[in-house]
């Protein structure tokens, strides 16, 4: 039942981040579900299985959709990482950590993207003003996001889940 | 050797070393899609298509819903029935839209006399605001090349710059790092038109440089490709002039700002170019 939330979840976010968001953006502002989902599977089941499943996720959408490869990929896969640094040190009825480390994460993530899209040849006024007039909105929606499947997640999100088990067994190790 | 695998932070630090170096190896000049990639996307293809489709059309019938003002003020039996003729409506609407598009699309394409195109459905869109590109359901199986120019009836798009076996990945000429050798219809002047960063699509405009300091150039002045470097045929429509900006001593960088003929907003179908009619 954990597995099939986890994984309905996952096709939701996909589904949100490649086909709803580019379509439905609040005036070309949107949040990243993905990302927002990849800081919670951190803050439930640990660094290895969040960063498993953003770096994959991240480089399927950078195949399938972006510019740079591996920038996606790089971003989420940090966002695990850095969620998962939160796991078993908080009560889960706290949405404040999530928002928190998804705000920061898609922070980080969107200042990537600027810097690669600068090196990439794209002209832009400067980074202070796509930060104020981007960026900023987008983790702002990011971390709303990240607070609503918090709160869907941690109803079965009390034991690890099959997928960290899986994870385990192909690392080899504990999960920390 | 032991303390640097189980040492996280040392991982992270190599680990990301190693990726920036491919981001630096990848956006480093001309790169050709490996088969990783292009079978990656080949395979999810057909699952985002669906799901690019699905929810068009979703959001095509919530819009229609809530255009309708002669909706829901009669009694509850004609409530439902009236729901029933909407969702109808909205079918017969998006069926009808897509027909006249269509079939703009392939009166336009028999302006190419000599030319060869394919037509194509955008299946997905660019994650970000910096990169004006999408993904269309046309690749190597139909002709497609990287470099291929893209159209639709109102005018240009933008190019192809990556090529799967069924899918592309097209840059629009409102990419922030696009850039398109134009020229004024009506006084024939050569220019540089370029794309600027914008939230939102349905805004962007095109920045014009390099025009000469004599010209002058007047809002609702038509901009053209010139055909210059090959990259896309003479003649197709870029957009018209919104604001004119030229100094006498070139002082100002920017020399106009262009509204593209096309709506970057609405994009569902593009035709591509397969093979471009030779001197024009």
């Amino acid at each position: 039942m954990k597995a099939l939330r986890l994984t309905i979840s996952i096709a939701v976010c996909f589904l949100l981040d490649s086909a709803v968001f580019p379509l439905f953006n609040f005036f070309g502002f949107r949040p990243y579900a993905m990302l927002a989902l990849t800081v919670s599977i951190g803050i439930f089941m640990g660094q290895k299985t969040a960063a498993i499943i953003g770096g994959v996720f991240g480089l399927l959408f950078d195949i399938m959709f972006n510019s740079i490869i591996g920038l996606t990929a790089i971003s989420y896969i940090v966002a695990g990482m850095l969620g998962g640094f939160f796991y078993q040190k908080y009560y889960a009825d706290n949405v404040i950590v999530p928002a928190a480390v998804a705000s920061v994460c898609s922070f980080l993530h969107m200042s990537l993207v600027s810097l690669g899209a600068l090196l990439s040849g794209a002209v832009f006024s400067s980074y202070i003003a796509v930060m104020i007039t981007y960026i900023l909105p987008c983790v702002l929606l990011t971390a709303g996001v990240c607070v609503l499947l918090h709160i869907i997640l941690r109803r079965g999100m009390k034991e690890q889940s099959s997928v960290t088990k899986v994870v385990q067994k192909m690392t080899g190790g504990n999960e920390r | 050797m032991k303390k640097i695998s189980f040492n996280k932070p040392i991982l992270v630090a190599i680990a990301a070393v190693i990726a920036l170096a491919v981001i630096a190896l990848v956006t480093s000049g001309e790169r050709t899609l490996t088969w990783i990639e292009g079978t990656v996307g080949s395979v999810f293809q057909p699952i985002q298509t669906f799901s690019y489709k699905a929810s068009t059309s979703i959001i095509n019938f919530f819009e229609n819903t809530f255009n309708t003002t002669d909706a829901d003020k009669e009694n509850e039996q004609l409530k439902a029935q009236i729901a029933q003729y909407e969702a109808m409506l909205s079918e017969l609407e998006t069926v009808r839209a897509e027909n006249e598009r269509l079939r703009d699309l392939l009166n336009y394409s028999a302006t190419f006399d000599n030319a060869e195109t394919v037509a194509a459905q955008i299946i997905g869109k660019s994650q970000y605001a910096y990169f004006e590109t999408f993904t269309i359901n046309a690749g190597r199986n139909k002709g497609v090349e990287k470099g291929m120019p893209v159209v639709n009836s109102a005018g240009l798009i933008g190019r192809v710059t990556e090529v799967g076996a069924t899918w592309a990945k097209v840059t629009c000429i409102i990419d922030a790092s696009s850039s398109v050798s134009v020229m004024v219809e009506r006084t024939r002047d050569y220019a540089m038109a370029r794309g600027v960063m914008s939230t939102s699509a349905a805004n962007n405009v095109l920045e014009l440089y390099y025009l000469p300091t004599e010209s002058d150039l007047v809002p609702g002045d038509v901009i053209l490709t010139d055909g210059n470097g090959g990259l896309f045929p003479k003649g197709i429509v870029v957009g018209t002039v919104s604001e004119v900006m030229l100094t006498a001593d070139g002082s100002s960088e920017v020399n106009a700002i262009i509204k593209p003929a096309v709506d970057f907003g609405h994009l569902e179908e593009v035709l591509i170019i397969i093979s471009a009619e030779d001197g024009e």
